[in-house]
């Protein structure tokens, strides 16, 4: 079964810098997902930490439903879209685990009330279903199989509609999460993974400090989003933390690590290490064996 | 399988707040085990960190009530937690681990010349076992089956029948743990999985600092037990250390959450996040990378 992690960089160069952030983070703790990258930025050294680069040529408007063709766009059998602007502290086999034979899935809640893309119980009323699938976009699952292509074709179909659905952001882009969302509260098709099962967290709520260090794997943090919790994500995804030094920071940090080891063979000791252990030895020689 | 953690709070109001740190710590860390207090203590902030309250007359022996889950709620499996205990990781490995078993703890093997309520060789000589298993009797789990009901029918003979047993009262009262003990080598029933597992620990033979702070979900020191270890349990059973100011220190942070919880919506960004946002926005966008 070949499984692959799927990401978008289209569009300004800072996304590569996420991206390559995103490659980078899986790299360094060794999770051997082949990953693919669909980008329309082609001076960047992406294979650096992409197995696979997929040149984009397609409508920007879209560019959020691009998310879901990696079963065209690659032979995968099972595929988990990622943010680009997201870092990887754990390895993702727990993920596709879960989602094996679901067909697909994200990580949310059913809601049936507040604001999300509109009046979420007006919606539901005008579209007859009882919730919609509130999750965040930045992490998708799904399967090489018939229900899937017929999921996302209704995904894609929604999204024709987006706007007179009335599900509409900021700018131009047509949003995916309300058509996905609604497209499970419709079909009851794939699977809602509970929040708390913290395979993906934005930090969105957050409490207090950002505990994020991509040299000590450690990502951990207080947030009241459903509820307050602490919370160990597999996947944090920056969103609203792009605009935060500490991400940039870990950014930096990855393509420093991505450096040294293009400049340092296997085993490199520093001088500073070889001296310090020369001082040890030393040390251990007069006062522990003398 | 319907899986219930459940603890008792019986008397004094500190044992209510013992418990409630319980419950409050297991819904912070995202633990979606149906969460059950069995009390006699009337009080109207047991929700949300439990999601049933079962109210019963104090037990006349408060310590085998333990024992007795299925006559206060239905359920398939139960696991029991004492009260003066926080949750630090989630319970999936011992619900994993201990389902099909009828009875389940956690401990070592004791034999002819150990102490544990009195003389171990005393009590092997009188019941005439050649080993018993010495566990804390702060998690115990067992189902609703046959087997479990003869075990625990044995308990119960053994607590009616305890001075024959050789071992001794505990402040007056007759322990739990050594009547289940009993049974479970009379029964050949159900088992006492390696202290190694840390799925508990009291912290008995700290050595140096006793780390924990629920606010980063972290539990850990160095203990010498059966043997000296760095262990990370999941459940802290403060048992010596309710008299510890760090425990309360504990009990009133995650009170203080709760206490956010209720006061903030979902998602809440504070101003001052809001302000540092603002500025680092200003920095990376004057450094050309946003």
């Amino acid at each position: 079964m070949k499984r692959i992690v799927f990401t978008i960089a289209v569009g300004k160069r800072k996304f590569a810098e996420c991206a390559l952030g995103l490659g980078r983070s899986l790299k360094l703790i060794g999770d051997t997902t082949h990953r693919v990258v669909l980008t329309d930025l082609t001076d960047i050294e992406w294979a650096d930490c992409f197995d696979q680069v997929i040149p984009y040529t397609g409508d920007i408007s879209w560019i959020f439903f691009e998310k879901l063709t990696a079963l065209d766009l690659t032979d995968a059998d099972q595929v988990l879209f990622i943010d680009s602007d997201s870092l990887v502290f754990k390895r993702l086999d727990p993920i596709f685990e879960a989602g094996t034979g679901k067909g697909f899935c994200v990580q949310g809640e059913w809601i049936s009330t507040g604001d999300w893309y509109g009046d979420v119980a007006e919606t539901c009323r005008a579209q007859g279903v009882e919730a919609l699938a509130q999750f965040n976009g930045g992490m998708i699952f799904y399967e090489r199989t018939d229900d899937v292509r017929a999921f996302i074709e209704k995904v894609n179909e929604l999204g024709r509609q987006a706007k007179a659905l009335g599900f509409q952001r900021d700018d131009p882009l047509v949003p995916d999460e309300p058509c996905i969302g609604l497209a499970l509260a419709q079909t009851r098709f794939g699977s809602l993974w509970p929040d708390n099962i913290d395979f993906q967290n934005s930090a969105t709520g957050l409490m207090g400090k950002l505990q994020l260090d991509v040299m000590k794997n450690r990502c951990g943090f207080l947030c009241r989003r459903y509820g307050v919790r602490y919370v160990e994500p597999i996947i944090f995804h920056a969103s609203r933390y792009i605009n935060f030094l500490i991400y940039w920071k870990q950014l930096d940090r990855l393509e420093w690590l991505s450096e040294y080891e293009k400049k340092h063979g296997f085993g490199y000791m520093s001088p500073g290490h070889k001296f310090k252990r020369s001082i040890h030895k030393r040390l251990i020689k007069w006062l522990i064996r003398p | 399988m319907k899986r219930v953690v459940f603890t008792l709070a019986f008397g004094a109001p500190k044992y209510a707040k013992f418990a409630l740190g319980l419950g409050r710590s297991l819904r912070l860390i995202g633990d979606s085990s149906h969460r059950v207090v069995v009390t006699d203590i009337k009080r109207d902030d047991w929700e949300p960190a439990f999601d049933e309250v079962v109210y019963v007359p104090r037990p006349e022996n408060p310590y085998h009530a333990k024992f007795r889950a299925f006559d206060f709620f239905d359920a398939d499996a139960a696991l029991f937690i004492d009260a003066d205990s926080l949750v630090f990781r989630r319970l999936d490995p011992i619900w994993s681990e201990f389902e099909g078993q009828p009875i389940a703890v956690q401990g070592w093997p004791i034999s002819h010349g150990d102490e544990w309520h009195g003389d171990t060789t005393k009590v092997l000589n009188q019941t005439g076992f050649s080993e018993l298993n010495q566990f804390n009797g702060g998690l115990v789990y067992y189902e609703s089956s046959a087997a479990s009901k003869k075990v625990l029918e044995q308990v119960e003979h053994y607590r009616q029948n305890y001075a024959e047993t050789g071992f001794n009262a505990f402040r007056g009262h007759v322990p739990d743990e050594t009547c289940l003990s009993l049974a479970m080598a009379k029964t050949g029933l159900g088992i006492c999985v390696p202290d190694r597992r840390d799925y508990m620990n009291t912290g008995v033979g700290l050595i140096g600092d006793l780390r924990m702070d629920i606010r980063r979900a972290e539990c850990s020191f160095v203990c010498r037990r059966r043997e000296l270890r760095t262990v990370h349990p999941h459940v802290f059973h403060a048992h010596l250390y309710s008299q510890f100011l760090v425990y309360w220190k504990q009990l009133r942070a995650l009170e203080q959450l709760e206490e956010y919880e209720r006061t903030h919506p979902f998602g809440w960004m504070s101003p001052g996040h809001k302000l540092r946002r603002s500025i680092e926005r200003r920095i990376l966008k004057a450094q050309g990378r946003i």
